[in-house]
């Protein structure tokens, strides 16, 4: 077993370690922060091992799963995979500190989040098709009982709709794959479901013209891009704070994720044949998203909204498909992991303190909460692509994609950031200052576990917009990579 | 093909050992109604015969003439077959006590088990005839097995009128591929029929046969016999219908249609891929609009003969593979949930969607094997019931063209029965309150809830009830086949190659 495979288990082993222990539930936070402490520590390590210079998949490990069907459990990290796999360790660990007062199931609700964190963890680094459907299919459980069980008043309608879109999605993608499993397996020969094998393949352009829309389905609907995104506000104002952490944090880079490793790397002339489409989805998306966001009463439901509209800056940076839009893509997914975070966060903070999230209610927030308004201001800058934050870098690097690819189309992404700019700060001007409202006198300010979080991703989001450098050359191998593709 | 020898007799060991067991069953004195001797012998004698065909596995036969074929592919099955009884009988032994029919149940379920085990060695037509009508006819005393059960009248009845006229069409549908080909011996009748090539009387043939097995393997829109007698039937007795004797169906039907549709296997395709979309969509359709679970999983039973006929309708090495898999994986899933139900309508009196809320906190372990099953049921992975849907989603884009179609059905049928099935799984676990958002009027509405007394409390902790055992067996099964798939997909890709003939 490599240090890979027992960084993804380690939540596992964390999770049966709770479960055991249920006569005892106020010792699960504890097992749940050590768990999650320790796979982020091995994710460290694995950064450390990890080479640079090297483009080809690393620290892998392949077992043989079932030979009868050409399935392995295989797994391993490129420049593409190792960002999105530290980010998850380390959102999963502030999510454990920031729910440490959760007493309702306590056990059950850090067992559900230990199984959601392997489950993408093995999602990020599977290299067998099947074992990435697989975990791609573990993720959706746990966290459909966290927002049916901890959720809203509306839970059981958001949990039930997450859990159908969702899964149809990943259906569809088990369709796509069987497809490539019998194509490929013509070419090479053998059979397998081995992604770097597939990778490989040069696909004939009708068969690729046939497969990349259901791909391409499979993963829009977890980005979300509109109109696949209906599942999502509803699921974020439902789940609890934790819960939307990590649906927006991480959930939603699975399908970026997919989009990269799978659909365009595999398939690129389907891809490009579908470009008008996808720009013109994409755009949808953050001009859409950012109008509905504007329109919001609820705090959480704006973020939300503007989540659908920051992820549409990652599907049109993938699809202007040159070396600053992918590179922005993938830059703009982990900024934004750090950044909803922090949004998050504080909106959940607020609710914890003042009983609501409606904006109508809520006034001269700054008052009573200082510590938690600087905070939330300061990822409002950041979401709204303030330079010397992690969101300007990406936002600017797909930008310079688009412009490359499609020129004047960069004017309607513009058009989406300078809408973004106008929520954030009205609606920031309308929580934070004015008049404290009577039912706001006696609240206090956050408290320490919801502050750490909070500041650690602040320094994280700050230290990536002013030293971008320590991502972008992680990524930057992978990048000519996938670019060669095409090239040849 | 030589007569018997002393040594050939081994490979009918387990049928002697089973026969034999349920006459001393049978013949056991009725005095004392809770005895466990029944149960002993009828365990006994079904361990006995699985530990002798295990012995059996990687032997070859062919023997009495070319009836009997020992061979991967019915060795697979025999010992499928008597896991499901031993599984069955096991769960059944406090039903089994509460009845004045205990011993007969016993009796009847060897008899059927002995049936069921012939099905995938039978070699000729009659042998497999007889196999077939052996396990029917045991079976059709079942439903009245428990006089105090009201409901089981009807389902009986219904049960037994169903499937003797079934057993008409299908005993037709032989009789013309004899009247055809001049043999019973499904090695001879492959080549014959190949050589003959078109002719219509292999239609009509045809015909009478996917009418007569889609009664017994109740696919739409042969199924209206189904739910009825699932329903009203006691439900040991219906997990063993649903879960093993509708299992046999199946068996049969790979082994008659692919021997005699091999001069017309496109339009048998696409009438087998009709029939499975239809069984699919209404299966699964009219089990979501079920507020009683038992009824609820009688449809999603149906749903799933759909996906089982998915493999039927596209003939590869694979795809009957997944078929296999799938007979296997469902049986095991029937099985463990109706014996799950069971016991929560024992603790909470009725199989009543509102009779499972807060089950999670009443009856934990049960709430948790539950929702294993019924993950299992919907495909989610790493269960067996994800591996079987998957291999026969595969295997329908080695072919290409409108298989997809048919892959495609099956996936969407799929998520959509992930809807009843997860709603299930929200009242176990999220449910306390009873109360449930309408997703019409979009409102909260109170579901009737029974209230979790301190009787029902203490019900609870009877945690070590048979039915329970039954649940845990087939849930670790589930789990651990599931999770190391390797061993079964392989023997049943080997097994698929012995009965496609071609």
């Amino acid at each position: 077993m490599s240090l890979l495979t027992w960084t993804i288990l380690i939540p596992l082993l964390g999770s049966g370690a709770i479960f055991l222990n249920r006569k005892r539930p106020e010792q699960s936070k504890y097992i749940a922060l050590g768990s999650a402490l320790i796979t982020m520590l091995m994710a460290v390590i694995v950064y450390f091992s990890f080479n640079q210079e090297n483009t080809q998949f690393q620290l892998g490990q392949i077992i043989n799963w079932i030979p009868s069907l050409g399935i392995s459990f295989a797994v391993g990290v490129d420049g593409l995979s190792l960002p999105l796999f530290i980010l998850t360790t380390l959102l999963t660990t502030l999510v454990v500190i920031f729910s440490w007062d959760v007493e309702h199931r306590a056990p059950l609700y850090f067992g559900l989040l230990m199984i959601l964190e392997t489950g993408v963890l093995g999602v990020f680094t599977a290299l067998d098709f099947f074992l990435f459907y697989i975990f791609w299919e573990i993720v959706l459980i746990p966290m459909f009982f966290i927002i049916g069980i901890w959720g809203g008043p509306r839970k059981e309608y958001a949990s039930m709709k997450f859990l159908i879109y969702t899964h149809v999605a990943s259906l569809v993608m088990i369709l796509a794959i069987a497809a490539m499993y019998f194509e490929g397996g013509k070419i090479l020969g053998y059979y397998t479901f081995s992604i770097p094998a597939l990778t490989g393949v040069t696909f004939a352009r009708d068969f690729q013209l046939l497969v990349f829309p259901a791909l391409f389905f499979a993963f829009a609907v977890k980005l979300p891009v509109v109109p696949f995104h209906t599942w999502l506000p509803d699921a974020h104002v439902e789940a609890p704070t934790g819960g939307s952490v990590l649906l927006a944090g991480i959930l939603l880079k699975m399908g970026g994720y997919g989009l990269i490793r799978v659909a365009y790397s595999i398939h690129p002339e389907g891809a490009l044949a579908y470009t008008n489409l996808i720009v013109f989805l994409a755009l949808l998306s953050i001009v859409y998203g950012a109008f509905v966001a504007l329109a919001q009463d609820d705090l959480k439901k704006m973020i939300a909204y503007s989540s659908i509209s920051h992820m549409g800056f990652v599907l049109i940076g993938v699809a202007s498909f040159n070396y600053y839009g992918i590179k922005g893509a993938i830059f703009q997914m982990v900024g934004h992991g750090l950044i909803t975070a922090i949004l998050f966060m504080g909106c959940g903070t607020i609710q914890h303190a003042a009983n609501t999230r409606n904006i109508s209610q809520l006034s001269g927030l700054y008052y009573k909460m200082p510590v938690t308004m600087t905070v939330f201001v300061l990822g409002f800058f950041a979401s709204m692509g303030m330079p010397g934050f992690a969101g300007f870098v990406g936002e600017f690097a797909v930008l310079m994609g688009v412009w490359e690819s499609f020129k004047w189309v960069a004017l309607l992404v513009v058009l989406g950031i300078v809408i973004t700019v106008v929520f954030y700060l009205w609606a920031f001007q309308r929580i934070a200052f004015g008049d404290v409202k009577e039912s706001l006198k006696n609240i206090n300010d956050l408290k320490s576990f919801e502050a750490l979080p909070l500041v650690i991703l602040v320094v994280l989001t700050v230290y990536f917009g002013l030293h971008p450098d320590s991502l972008l050359q992680l990524i930057d191998g992978k990048v000519q990579d996938i670019l060669m593709i095409l090239k040849i | 093909m030589e007569t018997l020898t002393l040594q050939d007799l081994q490979f009918f060991l387990p049928e002697v050992i089973l026969i034999t067991f349920a006459f001393v069953v049978l013949f056991i004195s009725n005095k004392n109604k809770s005895s466990l001797l029944p149960f002993h012998l009828a365990m006994g004698a079904l361990l006995g015969a699985l530990i002798f065909t295990i012995t059996q596995l990687g032997s070859e036969a062919i023997l009495n003439f070319g009836t009997v074929e020992i061979n991967t592919f019915s060795l697979l099955l025999k010992i499928v077959f008597i896991i499901f009884s031993i599984i069955t009988v096991w769960g059944s032994k406090d039903f089994a006590i509460s009845i004045s029919f205990g011993k007969e149940y016993y009796g009847l379920i060897l008899f059927a088990t002995v049936g069921l085990t012939m099905l995938g060695s039978a070699g000729d037509l009659i042998t497999l005839f007889i196999a077939f009508e052996l396990t029917s006819i045991s079976t059709y005393a079942l439903p009245l097995i428990d006089r105090s059960n009201e409901r089981g009248r009807e389902a009986a009845l219904k049960y037994f009128l169903n499937g003797a006229f079934a057993t008409g069409l299908v005993l037709f549908g032989l009789s013309l591929v004899y009247g055809l080909t001049g043999t019973v011996l499904l090695k001879e009748i492959v080549p014959i029929i190949a050589e003959i090539g078109y002719e219509p009387m292999i239609v009509v043939a045809l015909a009478f046969l996917v009418a007569g097995f889609g009664y017994k393997m109740a696919i739409v829109p042969f199924h209206l016999w189904a739910p009825d007698v699932y329903e009203g039937s006691p439900t040991p007795v219906t997990s063993f219908l649903a879960g093993v004797t509708k299992k046999g169906a199946f068996v049969v039907s790979l082994k008659i249609l692919l021997a005699t549709l091999i001069v017309i296997k496109i339009q048998v395709s696409i009438l087998l891929g009709t029939l499975a979309i239809l069984t699919m969509t209404v299966g699964n359709v009219v089990a979501l609009m079920q507020k009683n679970t038992k009824r609820m999983l009688a449809y999603s039973s149906i749903a799933h003969a759909g996906n089982i006929l998915v493999g039927l309708a596209i003939i590869t090495e694979l795809s009957v593979a997944g078929s296999i898999l799938h007979i296997i994986a469902h049986g095991l899933m029937t099985i463990g949930i109706f014996f799950g139900i069971l016991y929560v309508s024992k603790i909470r009196g009725g199989y009543d969607l509102g009779d499972f809320i807060g089950l999670r906190w009443v009856a934990p372990w049960t709430a948790f094997g539950l929702l294993i099953i019924l993950l299992s049921l919907a495909g989610v992975p790493p269960f067996i019931g994800f591996w079987g849907k998957m291999v026969i989603v595969v295997s329908a884009f080695e072919l290409g063209n409108w298989y997809m179609f048919l892959a495609l059905a099956l996936v969407l049928n799929s998520a959509l029965s992930l809807v009843y099935y997860a709603r299930v799984i929200r009242v176990m676990y999220m449910d306390n309150k009873g109360v449930e958002f309408n997703m019409a009027t979009k409102q909260n509405t109170v579901i009737e809830t029974r209230e979790i007394t301190a009787a029902t409390k203490e019900i609870g902790k009877l945690r070590t009830s048979s039915y329970n055992i039954a649940l845990y067996v087939c849930v670790l099964l589930i789990t651990v086949t599931g999770l190391f798939p390797e061993q079964l997909v392989a023997i049943s890709r080997e097994a698929a190659r012995f009965i496609i003939p071609w």
